[in-house]
């Protein structure tokens, strides 16, 4: 006669079910620090899977943007200091506007469950998409400068964008948090188009309003306060547009 | 890749919340695991919740894991601390029930009877000495590895060996 053990253990498709709903049931993963993987490695999985989140057209619009505004400026169709000037900071200022809400967000349910607050999640996303525009524009200035076709060189070719694409995709940010992507959007193309059109037709502009669109430190150090903002705010506030719909 | 290389890597990817990790960990360690906490346990059904016990406490704890022994020590430390836990907890029959029912469990006799009977003498054993027999009898660990797993120096684990084995010879004598 078998003895009762040599009947064997139990399925794996009985035991392992069993030990995560338990695991769930009396608090998630357990001992925390038990699951703790170190803060650069836990950023790098984060980034790596909201890379993954991120709709395709995010990267795809950017580049090819991008790619326009550098085989303008190559072939001397413009300036390329006003051509980057213009594009970058509305490539950086529309992308970043679409990252929060579940209007544009194919996950949101998925995401609003997992332990990871907003707030990181919201920062992973800028960081990725603020990051893969930035990293672009570096290297389209770069390689207009190498071709020789900026004069001033590179410094002052990323000078012209660098101000505004900061500014631009914080105050897109905050709106897109506090109100809605859509109208963050327009705002950002209306806030950025005064100081353009003010540069190239004779339209009257507020000499604070221009100076303020330059790569100064007060410009790049209210950007990180307003994205900071935002950042804060994100989960925590009920955005406009669903304070009026309940009324 | 060495066994207790795999064994280790399999333990980080369960650390990391991988459920595929955890299934594969129990593929490999459910028998021997099973056998050793059958012996200590006595019944199929304590056996069971125990190995369920320990695969949760693998599950929340594989990140304490060092690799200052082998994954497989590491393993059978856990369960036997999950076994002493619910063994030591598990309530005394009630006084009215002891006249009214007959133990669900076989003792050694009727285990011997029904013809296994190294179980029938592993269950005579005292605790101390049925958890060493059993690590190196059944899942056929080394003294060092057992002392590791019981926290006991590798003397007292061949003592208890000792013990055990004379114990085992008396009831082959018997027999």
């Amino acid at each position: 006669m078998d003895s009762e053990a040599e009947r064997g253990a139990p399925p794996a498709e009985r035991i392992i079910p069993a030990v995560l709903a338990a695991s769930a049931l009396e608090g998630g993963l357990g001992d925390v620090r038990a699951h703790a993987v170190s803060a650069p490695r836990r950023a790098w999985q984060l980034l790596v899977m909201e890379a993954r989140l991120l709709h395709p057209g995010v990267w795809a619009a950017s580049f090819l943007v991008m790619a326009v505004c550098a085989g303008f400026a190559a072939i001397r169709v413009a300036v390329p200091e006003v051509v980057l000037g213009l594009s970058v900071p509305l490539v950086a200022g529309t992308g970043v506007a679409g990252l929060y809400g579940p209007e544009r967000d194919r996950a949101f349910e998925v995401v609003a469950v997992t332990p990871t607050s907003p707030r990181v999640v919201l920062l992973a996303r800028v960081t990725l998409v603020f990051g893969y525009d930035l990293a672009l524009a570096l290297l389209v200035s770069g390689v207009l400068a190498v071709a020789g076709g900026s004069p001033g060189g590179v410094t002052r070719l990323v000078t012209a964008w660098l101000g505004p694409m900061a500014l631009l995709a914080a105050v897109a940010l905050l709106l897109s948090v506090c109100w809605r992507p859509g109208g963050a959007i327009g705002v950002a193309l209306a806030a950025w188009c005064v100081p353009a059109l003010a540069e190239m037709t004779d339209v009257p502009v507020p000499e604070g309003y221009r100076v303020l669109w330059q790569s100064g430190p007060w410009t790049i150090a209210l950007a990180v306060a307003l994205a900071g903002t935002a950042v804060a705010l994100a989960g925590r506030v009920e955005p406009l547009r669903r304070a009026a719909a309940t009324h | 890749m060495k066994r207790t290389d795999a064994d280790a890597c399999v333990l980080a990817r369960v650390a990391d919340g991988d459920t595929a990790a955890l299934a594969e960990l129990y593929e490999r360690y459910a028998e021997p695991l099973f056998a050793f906490l059958f012996r200590l346990a006595g019944d199929r059904g304590t056996a069971e919740e125990i190995l369920q016990d320990t695969m949760l406490a693998v599950w929340r704890s594989a990140g304490t894991f060092q690799r200052r022994s082998s994954a497989s020590t590491w393993l059978f430390g856990v369960a036997r601390r999950q076994a002493h836990n619910r063994l030591r907890l598990a309530a005394p029959p009630a006084a009215a029930e002891l006249y009214e029912q007959a133990d669900a469990l076989p003792g050694p006799e009727e285990l011997a009877v029904g013809g296994d009977w190294l179980d029938a003498v592993l269950a005579g054993l005292p605790p101390t000495q049925r958890e060493v027999a059993v690590l190196h009898f059944v899942v056929d660990l080394a003294h060092q590895d057992i002392a590791e797993v019981l926290r006991i120096p590798v003397g007292t684990v061949k003592s208890r060996l000792h013990l055990a084995r004379t114990k085992l010879r008396e009831s082959l004598n018997g027999q």
